[in-house]
């Protein structure tokens, strides 16, 4: 119990980039699919039913809740330096997750964490497969622009460091 | 490495540097559901949803969540002579028989030299289980075995086969709502002799409220870690516990995990810590971690720190002793409580006890997974339960061998959908078992 409920809160995590919003997602999440159970034929298939929920909820909640998000192409990062002394690549994404809308990181977590095919991720996200690949090119677009995705592995323009 | 792997590894790095709660508290819970829509029967039946959904088989995992959640030790050792990893390729999957009890995870399991004995464990509905059986793959067989009178029904338990015993020690009971995740220590342990079919109460020992990190079969006694760095032996024979040194890791590390091994003489023991010194004003601050070998003598009681001469491990998930080294087979990359991006061409690692040298394994075709792996005797035995896409993909459930006199590694046929890595796999010496939702074989 203990594991997928981890698991559920660090997709819930990605999808919300917030780690205040990460539990009270999941939690919800697992309210409805209570609510719901008489209508899931197969109990195997509740995980799957919960992460749906999660990542409509999440898109939704976005809306709702945190307006101040803007759709960026240029993400501003800031990464932490860690005891070892190596950079906290976590921090840096999940701070440039949180600058992109909540649909596009939804898209990505979904195609990228959950390895789901853009048709299920229409699916879930109750949109065309078009509405998909077009999130999904904004927010890699953004990401590269980051530097994120660079092929030579070099570190990302926006990229400095703070000392412990 | 391409563009779609490397988003990849950055989700999975950011997803595994967040610490979410093991589970939520019940009474949050219930305060939540009311609010919403005044249910309140999904107060309690919420945490039942979640006991639901922890026992669901899930695909895509790169890591099973390893950091503070260790109940299960890893199996200890196998010896003698097993199948190579020529002849695991000749092996295939195949359903067993229906057993006599429900389907259940986290079940403590182990090999006779007879049977494949199963107790305990969790149903997908979240029924915590008293009842168990028995396997004999010669007959192909299955048996009810004797109930478990007067030892606390659990799951996620630690156990050991004793030459005479199922010895069953650790694990989780039900949900107690008083607890600050929900769930409680199962209590004291049990003991199953199959030969007279019987249980009897194990006596009082430090695992009956710590968590197990590790746990060994020494011929004689039991060696239990627990979370609280604890170390203690249980003798079966006079059903009695003696205190051990701890484990001399510095007093503000927080043990994560212990991955144990019994070489014949000595316990090794690698300790995987880590340290916060986080100011709760800034929120800044410095993450440390580390991985430490120590070797207990037991004739001493003394514990030596063994720094390690070559390429020293970066995580550790289990190890196995052959007789003549200790193979660490490719695992997670360790950060304690920190977190970085997702390492690929990972590999396993030899370690020699007599010169406290490690040596590296060949890459295997899972070990970015990484996989899980278990010993035959001759060969290790990999299972992956990740997904990898890029110019070196696996599916999970794909398997594979190494063969250690060569060093080289053989894909094998992969398992059927029951087998997860949430199954653990057992070694008869002549084949895999695997009780899970679905039990399955691995032989000939």
């Amino acid at each position: 119990m203990a594991d997928r409920y981890g698991a559920l809160v660090r997709t819930a995590f990605l999808l919300t980039a917030d780690r205040g919003h990460a539990e009270d997602l999941a939690q919800a999440s697992l309210i409805r699919t209570f609510q719901a159970w008489g209508r899931l034929h197969d109990t195997a298939a509740a995980e799957t039913y919960t992460r749906t929920v999660m990542a409509r909820l999440a898109i939704r909640w976005g809306r709702r809740r945190w307006r101040a998000e803007q759709a960026t192409a240029h993400l501003d990062c800031v990464a932490v330096i860690d005891a070892a002394g190596t950079v906290d690549d976590a921090d840096l994404v999940m701070r440039c997750l949180a600058a992109l809308p909540g649909p596009q990181r939804a898209v990505l977590v979904l195609r990228y964490f959950e390895h789901r095919s853009e048709a299920e991720i229409a699916t879930i996200l109750r949109c065309s497969p078009g509405t998909v690949k077009s999130r999904s090119a904004r927010a890699l677009a953004a990401l590269r622009s980051a530097g994120f995705l660079n092929e030579d592995g070099s570190e990302p323009s926006t990229y400095r460091g703070v000392s412990p | 490495m391409s563009e779609s792997v490397k988003i990849t590894s950055l989700l999975h790095a950011a997803a595994e540097g967040f610490e979410p709660p093991t589970t939520p508290d019940p009474a949050t819970l219930r305060t939540r559901a009311r609010r919403r829509r005044g249910a309140q029967r999904a107060a309690g039946v919420g945490v039942a949803v979640l006991a639901l959904i922890g026992t669901v088989t899930v695909s895509i995992q790169r890591e099973p969540a390893r950091r503070g959640e260790l109940t299960t030790a890893p199996p200890a050792t196998t010896q003698g002579t097993g199948a190579t990893a020529k002849d695991l390729s000749a092996y295939r999957w195949s359903e067993l028989p229906v057993a006599p009890i429900d389907p259940r995870d986290q079940a403590a399991l182990v090999w006779t030299g007879r049977e494949m004995v199963v107790w305990g464990g969790v149903t997908r509905d979240g029924h915590i289980l008293a009842d168990g059986a028995a396997f004999d793959p010669t007959r192909s067989q299955w048996r009810p075995i004797a109930g478990s009178i007067g030892v606390p029904v659990r799951y996620g338990a630690t156990s050991l086969w004793t030459g005479a015993e199922l010895l069953v020690v650790g694990g989780q009971t039900a949900l107690d709502a008083n607890s600050r995740n929900g769930v409680a220590p199962a209590g004291r342990g049990g003991a199953y002799d199959p030969a007279a079919d019987r249980w009897r109460p194990v006596a009082a020992g430090p695992t009956d409220a710590e968590r197990v990190l590790a746990a060994v079969w020494t011929g004689r006694e039991a060696i239990v870690v627990t979370s609280e760095r604890s170390v203690a032996a249980y003798d079966p024979a006079t059903d009695r516990w003696r205190s051990l040194s701890p484990i001399p890791e510095a007093a503000e590390r927080e043990l994560v995990s212990v991955v144990a091994v019994w070489t014949g003489g000595q316990l090794l023991a690698w300790a995987l810590w880590t340290h916060r010194d986080i100011s709760p004003v800034t929120g800044s601050g410095k993450i440390a971690w580390g991985i430490d070998l120590f070797s207990l003598d037991l004739a001493t009681g003394q514990w030596t720190l063994r720094p390690g001469q070559g390429e020293k491990p970066i995580g550790v998930k289990v190890a196995y002793w052959t007789g003549e080294e200790v193979l660490i087979p490719a695992a997670g990359v360790f950060r304690g409580f920190s977190s970085g991006p997702a390492a690929f061409d990972r590999y396993g690692l030899r370690y020699d006890p007599g010169t406290d040298t490690y040596t590296p394994m060949r890459h295997g075709p899972l070990d970015d997974g990484p996989p899980e792996s278990y010993w035959t005797g001759a060969a290790i035995f990999s299972l992956s339960h990740s997904i990898v896409t890029g110019p070196d993909p696996m599916d999970d459930r794909d398997t594979a061998a190494w063969d250690p006199s060569a060093d080289r590694w053989t894909r094998l046929e992969r398992a059927p959908a029951g087998v997860t890595y949430q199954t653990p796999l057992l070694w008869t010496g002549r084949e895999f078992l695997s009780y899970g939702i679905q039990p399955a074989r691995f032989g000939r």
